[in-house]
């Protein structure tokens, strides 16, 4: 809009107010500001009757009314886009404001997180081990709790003791067998990081039944 | 001035106005770029014109408002049939007028805008009654797709842009006072009275704001242009 329609005008009145007039034409077109409310939809219903009888006969005032219009609606647009962004910002740093909170809720829900621990892991994969020669072992999920289903067949009786190393031969896991007949599983409470270990077999006497190579990834 | 008396000398062969409307319809329709207000004796001499059937003068009178006429149906009722609410509006002017209705030939931009309003209003009546009475018949009801193309999309969302670059570039206060005014809809008494602010200080803020959305996009055009000129420039 021309800046030269500002000279010398009024602010613009809306229903209820007490500013000046601002009906006075500025060279025969109405104010920038009058311009700008009936755009925006705001100008009150006894006001319209002049601006609209000249917006009929002046295509100048008609553009500084889409004008208007296009530079409202970028300027909503931009101003709510600025408002969400400082509300996920104002959200963000409610946490760098508050150290102690931070602290405390992390605390409390590490606490909360060993207490629970035993129920909220995943479930135990099941890993059937099979004691083929040239076999790299079985393949099971890394870092999970297993249930191990050995092939026992040509074994003793059950139960077994059972021993998992790691590839550097360090034990890693101890326990015993559960189940009898052809249902034997041994479970494991603890996780494996990815590598490769060994799972064995041992007789109640302590004497090494079988080998099972185990793969985690 | 808006009407020239030498264009429009008076016709005594009596056309009729759907006449004079197709005639002037066919004719570049656009009035120079800014018509002042027309002086009571040039709207009286056109109205008298009219009343005896000249053509040029219903004519003249078609130039003179169609694209304001237009202009304000557009932002009350839509593109929809657009020319022909036109053409009922001018044809109701010039019968009533042909008709010595309007007996106060200096408020005729008065008497135009009262016929517009009416047939608005007339046209938002019948809209509601179709609806309420038609709940079913909705084939009859046709309604125009208002949204944007990809291109203006795009345009919309970089000037968006070019609006929050300005914006940042400005204090916490004068962001509340557009706040204020732009989203919230305050009226500037309210705005003022709360912000301790005086009318001048009200309008130049919003100016400044407006001056340097232009000058952002001044800038990001002269970027453009450059990236564009080094290129070519290879």
């Amino acid at each position: 809009m021309d800046g030269d329609r500002q000279g010398g005008l009024a602010l613009p009145v809306e229903r209820g107010q007490t500013m000046s007039e601002t009906n006075r034409m500025d060279g025969g077109h109405p104010p920038e500001e009058v311009l700008e409310l009936y755009a925006l939809g705001r100008l009150e219903e006894d006001r319209l009757g002049p601006v609209e009888e000249h917006l009929l006969v002046c295509e100048e005032c008609r553009q500084a009314i889409e004008q208007a219009e296009e530079y409202a609606r970028v300027m909503r647009a931009a101003l709510e886009a600025d408002k969400r962004e400082a509300g996920v910002r104002s959200d963000a740093g409610f946490w760098r404001r508050k150290p102690v909170w931070a602290a405390s809720v992390a605390v409390a829900a590490g606490l909360a997180f060993v207490a629970l621990a035993p129920r909220v892991t995943s479930p135990p994969a099941d890993v059937p081990l099979n004691a083929v020669r040239s076999n790299v072992g079985a393949a099971a999920p890394a870092d999970r709790p297993l249930t191990l289903h050995p092939d026992r067949r040509g074994l003793s009786a059950p139960p077994y003791r059972v021993e998992i190393v790691d590839a550097e031969g360090k034990t890693v896991f101890q326990g015993t067998s559960e189940g009898d007949g052809e249902r034997v599983t041994v479970r494991t409470n603890r996780k494996f990081p990815a590598g490769q270990y060994w799972v064995r077999f041992y007789s109640s006497t302590g004497e090494l039944l079988r080998e099972f190579g185990l793969r985690t990834e | 001035m808006w009407i020239s008396h030498e264009e429009s000398p008076v016709n005594a062969a009596g056309a009729s106005p759907s006449t004079a409307l197709s005639d002037a319809s066919r004719r570049d329709p656009a009035p120079s770029k800014s018509e002042p207000a027309a002086d009571f004796q040039e709207w009286g001499a056109l109205v008298e014109e009219i009343r005896q059937g000249d053509q040029r003068a219903m004519e003249q009178l078609y130039k003179i408002f169609a694209k304001g006429i237009r202009f304000q149906l557009c932002r009350q009722l839509g593109l929809q049939e657009l020319d022909d609410k036109v053409h009922d509006i001018f044809l109701i002017v010039v019968q009533a007028i042909q008709r010595g209705d309007l007996r106060e030939p200096e408020r005729l931009m008065g008497f135009v805008r009262t016929v517009l309003r009416r047939q608005v209003a007339t046209h938002i009546s019948k809209l509601v009654h179709s609806r309420r009475e038609n709940v079913a018949a909705d084939a009859s009801l046709l309604v125009s797709d208002a949204r944007q193309n990809p291109e203006e999309s795009l345009l919309s969302a970089q000037k968006v842009q070019l609006m929050r670059e300005a914006l940042r570039g400005i204090s916490s206060r004068d962001r509340e006072i557009l706040t204020r005014f732009y989203l919230l809809e305050q009226p500037p008494a309210q705005i003022c009275a709360e912000m301790g602010l005086s009318e001048t200080q009200f309008r130049l803020l919003k100016s400044r704001a407006k001056a340097r959305f232009g000058e952002q996009g001044r800038k990001r055009l002269s970027n453009t242009l450059r990236f564009f000129l080094r290129r070519s420039a290879r």
